[in-house]
């Protein structure tokens, strides 16, 4: 998981910092351990959480579409 | 070396994260390949929680066990005052009665050991009761609690839980060998010299840390025995170094001719020459920190040997479990 988000973002989070996240987001319920595998233990989105990303994303999609539009204009 | 420090960080967090995710962020940080600044970064991350989710209620608890072991020299110091007037009490009856009497009539009878005790650490002592005698039964007193608080230790420590002994233990003692050394007369008692008394504290705070570590991972480790080792003879280097520090911060000059290990066996029972070692500026202080070494070396170690008990108990469990499947 640190090294897809590292590829993803340019940025390995720590461990610490990596399960704060974790910790936050199963709490909040947007995410939920699923039976260990080997010696990994994997994570799932919840619909919750699939929901919540989704409308994140589009937000994002929107901001950044703005913020393109506007800097071709200026 | 990683595992104490993986260990160490990981103590940061508050129990219910620990126990959630302890084992996912351990195996990370054994087979991180930038160990140094993951531990950093799950240190940093675990004040963050242990801030986020602090509570007076929930830290009442250990600030009082701190603000009890933080009293605790003040308390051995009044065990050790009570031991003593008894024991002199016994030498002058034994002197009265005619079994050491050096010179002339007694001059204590009728009066009470606390007069005695008071006029043998002010060096006013009458010839009646010999100096020896009366440092003899200082030694024996403070043995005599040594042992007491070692028996009690044994004890009642690993009932009570401690958060990070090892470094908790040395500072609230710390604290408290402080707040008596300046106190208006008490600290007078104490040390003379009050730089040379924090100088030695702050010493011994730094040897007890370290030692402490050491024991808690010899014991860990199953090395009991080096451990009770490393127990005794760390404890009487630490105590005749911190001794000797006193002695050298406090009168410089008047340590020049003395050896520096003469320090603390010397002036523990009073029995050295004021004129060479002036043990009146050490005062009572290499008594507290025998005290104090004793205290605080018997609990970490105590602590660490149930640990360890726990640990094995927890170990043999799914075992026991899987039998019985």
């Amino acid at each position: 998981m640190q090294e897809d988000i590292a590829a993803l973002t340019g940025e390995r989070p720590g461990p610490g910092t990596l399960y704060g996240a974790i910790r936050r987001l199963e709490e909040q319920r947007l995410i939920e351990q699923m039976p260990e595998q080997d010696r990994r233990k994997p994570y799932r989105l919840t619909d919750l959480g699939a929901r919540a990303l989704q409308a994140e994303l589009v937000r994002i999609r929107t901001v950044a579409s703005t913020g393109l539009r506007r800097l071709a204009t200026a | 070396m990683r595992a104490t420090v993986i260990r160490l960080v990981m103590a940061l967090y508050p129990a219910p994260v620990r126990d959630r995710y302890g084992a996912e962020l351990t195996d990370l940080l054994a087979h991180s390949t930038r160990p140094w600044r993951d531990a950093v970064d799950v240190g940093r991350c675990a004040l963050a929680d242990r801030a986020a989710t602090w509570t007076w209620a929930r830290s009442r608890p250990q600030l009082l066990r701190l603000a009890w072991l933080a009293a605790a020299p003040l308390g051995f110091g009044l065990a050790a005052l009570v031991v003593a007037v008894g024991v002199v009490g016994i030498v002058t009856a034994w002197v009265e009665d005619g079994g050491y009497e050096t010179a002339g009539a007694a001059p204590y009878a009728g009066r009470d050991a606390s007069a005695i005790v008071r006029d043998g650490i002010a060096g006013n002592l009458s010839p009646a009761v010999s100096p020896a005698a009366f440092s003899v039964s200082i030694l024996l007193s403070m043995l005599a609690v040594c042992g007491m608080i070692a028996a009690l230790t044994l004890l009642v420590a690993p009932r009570h839980h401690l958060v990070a002994p090892v470094l908790t233990l040395p500072a609230s003692l710390t604290v408290g060998i402080l707040a008596i050394a300046n106190l208006p007369i008490v600290g007078d008692v104490l040390g003379q010299t009050r730089s040379a008394t924090v100088l030695s504290a702050l010493c011994w705070c730094a040897a007890m840390l370290t030692l402490g570590v050491v024991i808690t991972v010899l014991i860990r480790q199953g090395h009991t025995r080096i451990a009770v080792a490393v127990l005794v003879i760390g404890g009487l280097a630490t105590l005749e170094l911190t001794s000797a520090l006193y002695a050298s911060a406090a009168r410089p000059a008047a340590a020049d001719g003395v050896s520096a290990f003469s320090v603390w066996p010397l002036s523990i029972g009073g029995f050295a020459d004021p004129s060479r070692i002036s043990t009146d500026t050490l005062g009572s202080l290499p008594a507290m920190l025998t005290m104090c070494t004793t205290f605080a070396l018997t609990r970490v170690a105590a602590i660490a040997v149930h640990q360890r008990k726990a640990r094995f108990l927890k170990s043999q469990k799914p075992t026991t479990r899987s039998q019985h499947a």
